[in-house]
């Protein structure tokens, strides 16, 4: 299976727990999901993302000046993200334990 | 492409987008910054514009205008006018009564085209005046046309 599909349904919950950590601009988004591992997410598909949590009301946003280049707009989650990030990971995280002990079982 | 041409290529593919601009708010921004970053052409990076357009839209959702809205045809919006018209009492008992009289329309419907091809043929003759052509019409139906009698 290929896990770009995989990632598609998760990629909310993949974007709100790297902002749970801590707030951060589009590409800062893109390189710190990369960097833990989801090297197949696409860039279109993480701000597409980001822009949908930001209508939905889940993120703040505010803009900062950077030395070296452009403006950079930071999200960060809000209340309604911190309850959105809560529920989709406890969510993940029984479908993960059932998917897990089904593939378990597969196996013996 | 300059990081400026390629937003405006993604721009230009989403021009039917009804909420481009909440959608597009900072892309210049985070092109520039990604331009920046790696050095690499930003087609190279990112593929072509309408690709990466077409990525946004859908991680930001479903495009309204996309869905398809059908317009209900004569029959549709029959059926939806009597399914309203059913909740009200009178018309429900003159829908269950309808079915009651349809050997009456077949009569009436058998009538009506009597009386159009009475009117075509002119001459008033509806039925075989004559004994002879009482004959030859019971001939007509018992050997149809164009079998000649005596041959199989």
């Amino acid at each position: 299976m290929d896990s770009s599909q995989l990632l598609k349904g998760v990629l909310d919950l993949a974007v709100l727990a790297v902002l749970k950590e801590r707030d951060g601009y589009g590409y800062d988004i893109v390189r710190r999901l990369r960097e833990a591992g989801l090297h197949e997410v696409g860039d279109a598909s993480v701000y597409g993302t980001l822009r949908r949590l930001f209508k939905a009301g889940a993120l703040t946003s505010y803009v900062m000046a950077s030395d070296e280049g452009p403006h950079r707009k930071y999200y960060g989650l809000n209340e309604v993200g911190m309850r959105m990030y809560a529920a989709s990971a406890k969510t993940w995280s029984s479908f993960s334990e059932t998917m897990a002990s089904l593939l378990k079982e597969g196996r013996e | 492409m300059t990081p400026e041409e390629y937003a405006q290529a993604v721009r230009d593919a989403l021009a039917d987008h009804p909420e481009r601009e909440e959608l597009l708010d900072d892309l210049d921004d985070h092109l520039a910054e990604i331009a920046a970053e790696s050095g690499l052409p930003l087609e190279e990076r990112l593929g072509p514009p309408g690709a990466y357009a077409e990525e946004l839209a859908a991680a930001y959702g479903e495009r309204p205008e996309r869905r398809r809205r059908v317009r209900p045809g004569p029959r549709e919006r029959a059926r939806s006018a009597h399914a309203l018209l059913m909740r009200y009492t009178p018309y429900r008992g003159l829908a269950g009564f309808l079915p009651e009289l349809r050997p009456g329309w077949w009569v009436l419907r058998g009538y009506v085209l009597a009386m159009i091809l009475v009117s075509m043929a002119g001459d008033g003759r509806i039925a075989p005046a004559t004994a002879a052509d009482w004959a030859v019409a019971v001939a007509r139906l018992r050997r149809p046309v164009g079998r000649p009698v005596g041959h199989r």
